[in-house]
């Protein structure tokens, strides 16, 4: 499993059974749609997928979500938008925000599932990670009147960076304990 | 929390007049702004400096579809009367170059439409004409 973890550091083992999902690195002198056109119609009769992720990059990290965003927006525009203009590798993508409340622990018995909030996340390269926060923050500050292409929205660090008002703790942790019933 | 009120308050509408999506970014030559600037800063009639879309962006898998997002509030109506009647105010506003970002068809629909900037409405011209012969 430790061998495993080192290349696959997502996986985790879960009794229940589920979904698993892993980050690969694939490297071809192919463009990346050909590569994934032609492996799709394989790993699908095998019960599998494969997603190109919004950057290429060998470690991503997350900038933050940004607040206002919507579905209709398209997420490739926004990205090279942002990468443009921060001059960094930005990367973005639709996805459900992860919160107790919306994937609880523990499911319920009417099995009515809870309402999914979804925004965009912004990535990067994990060393650009300061200078391309930093940025980001600028173009969409608080008193900025001219957002990029007029769509007013304002990025949010991601859960496992902020702070909880009630001690110095930080609400990533809480969330893991949460999870695993401590 | 805050993305949730959000989403709930966002409503959708999609504009099919346009002839290519990807127009939307195209720089003209003698003109600065693209089509998106230009509807970006659509203001709202009643709140100077607060924008009438919150968002807009080619419709997912479409070539002329555009989508477009406004706030649930009471500036829908407003914002929804801009998407329904973007060639009139393009035609009677800016330049009739923007004009070619639209289709043909769309564009001879809305011969008969014409957009007042003092009440930011449009109107069809037999509207206008009716107006005019009551006053009279």
């Amino acid at each position: 499993m430790a061998t495993l973890k080192r290349y696959f550091h997502r996986l985790f083992p879960r009794a229940e059974g589920g979904q698993f999902y892993c980050n690969i690195i694939l490297a071809s002198s192919k463009f990346p749609e050909i590569l994934l056109d032609t492996m799709v119609v394989h790993l699908s009769d095998n019960q599998m997928g494969l997603w190109r992720r919004s950057i290429d990059a060998e470690q991503v990290t997350e900038i933050g979500w940004l607040l206002y965003s919507t579905r209709q927006q398209d997420e490739k525009r926004l990205a090279s938008l942002l990468s443009e203009l921060t001059k960094e590798k930005i990367g973005a993508r639709w996805k459900v925000i992860h919160s107790s409340t919306n994937m609880p622990l523990v499911k319920d018995p009417s099995g009515e599932k809870p309402a999914e909030v979804r925004a965009i996340p912004l990535e990067c390269e994990a060393v650009a990670l300061t200078y391309a926060k930093h940025k980001v923050a600028h173009l969409y500050q608080f008193l900025a009147k001219d957002f990029p292409h007029g769509m007013k929205m304002h990025p949010i660090p991601p859960i496992k960076k902020r702070k909880l008002w009630t001690g110095n703790c930080e609400a990533g942790h809480l969330l893991t304990k949460d999870r695993h019933g401590h | 929390m805050r993305q949730a009120t959000f989403s709930q308050k966002i409503g959708m509408g999609t504009s099919w007049k346009f002839s290519q999506n990807l127009l939307l970014d195209h720089h003209h030559l003698d003109a600065e702004a693209s089509l998106r600037d230009i509807l970006m800063g659509l203001n709202l009639f009643k709140f100077l400096g607060h924008p009438v879309l919150h968002a807009m962006d080619p419709t997912l898998g479409s070539n002329n579809g555009v989508s477009f997002n406004l706030l649930h509030t009471e500036i829908e109506a407003e914002a929804r009367m801009y998407i329904d009647g973007l060639i009139p105010y393009i035609r009677d506003v800016w330049w009739e170059k923007y004009l070619r970002s639209f289709l043909g068809d769309a564009i001879e629909r809305h011969m008969d439409s014409v957009f007042n900037e003092k009440t930011k409405q449009i109107y069809l011209n037999t509207d206008v004409w009716v107006h005019n012969s009551l006053a009279l």
